[in-house]
């Protein structure tokens, strides 16, 4: 077993979930908002910027996703080092 | 009373400024996100040392390298949404103005007529409504270019993640989009199965192959520098071609910017370098032959400062992409590959970078130089003119080269984005 310090996992674990929350507000914002642009320039240009947001906001969301995932990944890992030092 | 021969644009502005704002907001508060979670991610693997932290270490490099890519790509789209929402405010009040302009002529016109006679004024009102028409002209023909110009921004952003977005809806993009991202995050997932983590990464897909497939990140690095040594090069000849291209200067400070970007990620690479992941910085670090031909070429094109010394340079890929735009072949500022998140990496915490250099080689290069090629080979012809026969032979080694190498990286990539 390798070493690990818990409290820095514990406390990064927590920084990574409120910046997932962060991001995946920011994806929703960028969708709503290239679809306002959409309704308010007709033509070509709108349904551009609703293929960005569209594309752009799901990689955001995703990411989020990811970010979520990895600070769940730390904090499982700083209660696996807890157990196994008795911590 | 008879209407101009020309129509005011649609559209509300207001509206879509609003909007660019809120859009702009997302890009920093974005640029926050990514140095708080670089901040925690460096902070949880300082003293984290098994396999399961290198794993983490190198998908929180791909992440890093994602956010700051999407970070970039978010801020061009508030700038091209900005500048239509400008370009229809200023159009519109344009053509009213025009508009106005020309009613006041028509009602002259009218009342002559109306008179039965040819009365004085008559024939100058004719005279002075066909100008205001070919001002009116000027200026749609003008905000029109300026649309597909945008209109072209937004989609070659988009098409940094899906290729040739145009012909796709919003929802077809959304899901292709979350489905590219399932290659790579079911190793995230599986390291929780169970509840036990045993390990991020149990199984390797396609995507993951790539990732740590360091002979073609290799190449991908090296394509990269090449490519933009030539379109500096063709930046060169067509910044002296005056007039033909009317958004070059605004450009060149993009291009300063671009080598400053460039000395940023040396310095993030050398952190790398003197980490833990040394051998893995190392096996990134291009080196080839076809570098020594790639760097006749740039010194031929002014743009030997770039590459010259390979071994500090190791990202760079946003200059690619800009200057694509600078010399209209391909591709516009916003369009940028995910080349736009790759210059920004520094400076990072170690073991971040290590995933970055590999997954960035693979994902950025890959999906704009390897899609854009034809458009970077015609570039490397207008390059050939100028450079006289020296660079010629130059860019013909480096043309064959880059050829052989997109087959690599497109294989590479191919796991990423069938």
């Amino acid at each position: 077993m390798g070493k690990a310090d818990p409290v820095a996992l514990r406390t990064g674990a927590g920084t990574l979930s409120r910046t997932a929350t962060d991001i995946e507000t920011a994806s929703q914002t960028i969708i709503a908002q290239s679809r306002t642009v959409e309704g308010a320039a007709p033509g070509t240009f709108g349904p551009a910027a609703a293929r960005f947001g569209a594309a752009w906001g799901g990689e955001l969301l995703a990411w989020a996703f990811g970010a979520a995932t990895l600070g769940k990944i730390g904090a499982e890992n700083a209660g696996q080092f807890e157990t196994a030092t008795g911590g | 009373m008879s209407a101009p021969p020309f129509t005011r644009p649609q559209g509300d502005p207001g509206s879509i400024l609003a909007a660019a704002s809120k859009i702009g907001a997302v890009a920093t508060g974005g640029q926050t996100a990514l140095t708080t979670f670089t901040g925690a991610t460096t902070g949880m693997l300082k003293d984290w040392d098994t396999p399961v932290a290198t794993e983490f270490a190198q998908l929180a490099g791909s992440h890093t390298v994602r956010l700051t890519a999407a970070v970039e790509q978010v801020e061009g789209a508030a700038g091209a949404v900005k500048g239509y929402g400008d370009a229809l405010r200023a159009v519109q009040e344009s053509i009213d103005a025009l508009t106005a302009a020309w009613n006041g002529q028509q009602r002259t016109v009218e009342e002559r007529s109306a008179s039965g006679e040819p009365l004085p004024g008559r024939s100058e009102a004719i005279r002075e409504q066909a100008r205001i028409e070919g001002d009116a002209s000027r200026e749609l023909d003008r905000f029109d270019r300026t649309r597909r110009s945008l209109t072209t921004m937004l989609d070659d952003s988009t098409g940094v993640l899906v290729a040739a977005p145009a012909g796709k809806n919003p929802e077809q993009l959304f899901g292709i989009v979350m489905g590219a991202w399932t290659q790579i995050s079911p190793e995230v997932k599986l390291g929780l199965t169970g509840g036990k983590v045993v390990g991020i990464v149990t199984k390797a897909t396609p995507a993951v192959k790539a990732v740590r497939t360091y002979a073609d990140a290799n190449r991908a690095e090296t394509l990269l520098r090449q490519t933009r040594g030539l379109a500096l090069a063709t930046a060169k000849v067509l910044l002296q071609d005056g007039g033909r291209y009317n958004r070059i200067p605004g450009q060149v400070g993009v291009l300063a910017r671009d080598i400053r970007d460039a000395k940023q990620v040396a310095d993030g690479a050398r952190t790398v370098a003197e980490s833990r992941y040394l051998n893995f910085y190392k096996a990134a670090v291009p080196v080839s032959r076809f570098s020594k031909g790639l760097a006749i070429a740039g010194i031929a094109g002014g743009a030997y400062d770039l590459i010259a010394n390979p071994l500090d340079e190791t990202g760079a890929r946003r200059g690619v992409s800009v200057t694509m735009d600078v010399v209209g072949i391909g591709a516009s500022g916003v369009g940028l590959a995910a080349a736009a998140g790759l210059v920004t990496l520094g400076p990072v915490g170690v073991g971040i970078v290590a995933g970055a250099l590999v997954v960035t080689a693979a994902w950025g290069v890959g999906t704009y130089v390897y899609d854009h090629w034809d458009d970077i080979e015609k570039g490397v012809s207008t390059a050939t003119k100028w450079v006289g026969d020296q660079a010629t032979k130059a860019t013909k080694k480096v043309t064959n080269g880059v050829r052989n190498m997109v087959g690599g990286v497109g294989k590479a990539v191919s796991g990423l984005f069938s």
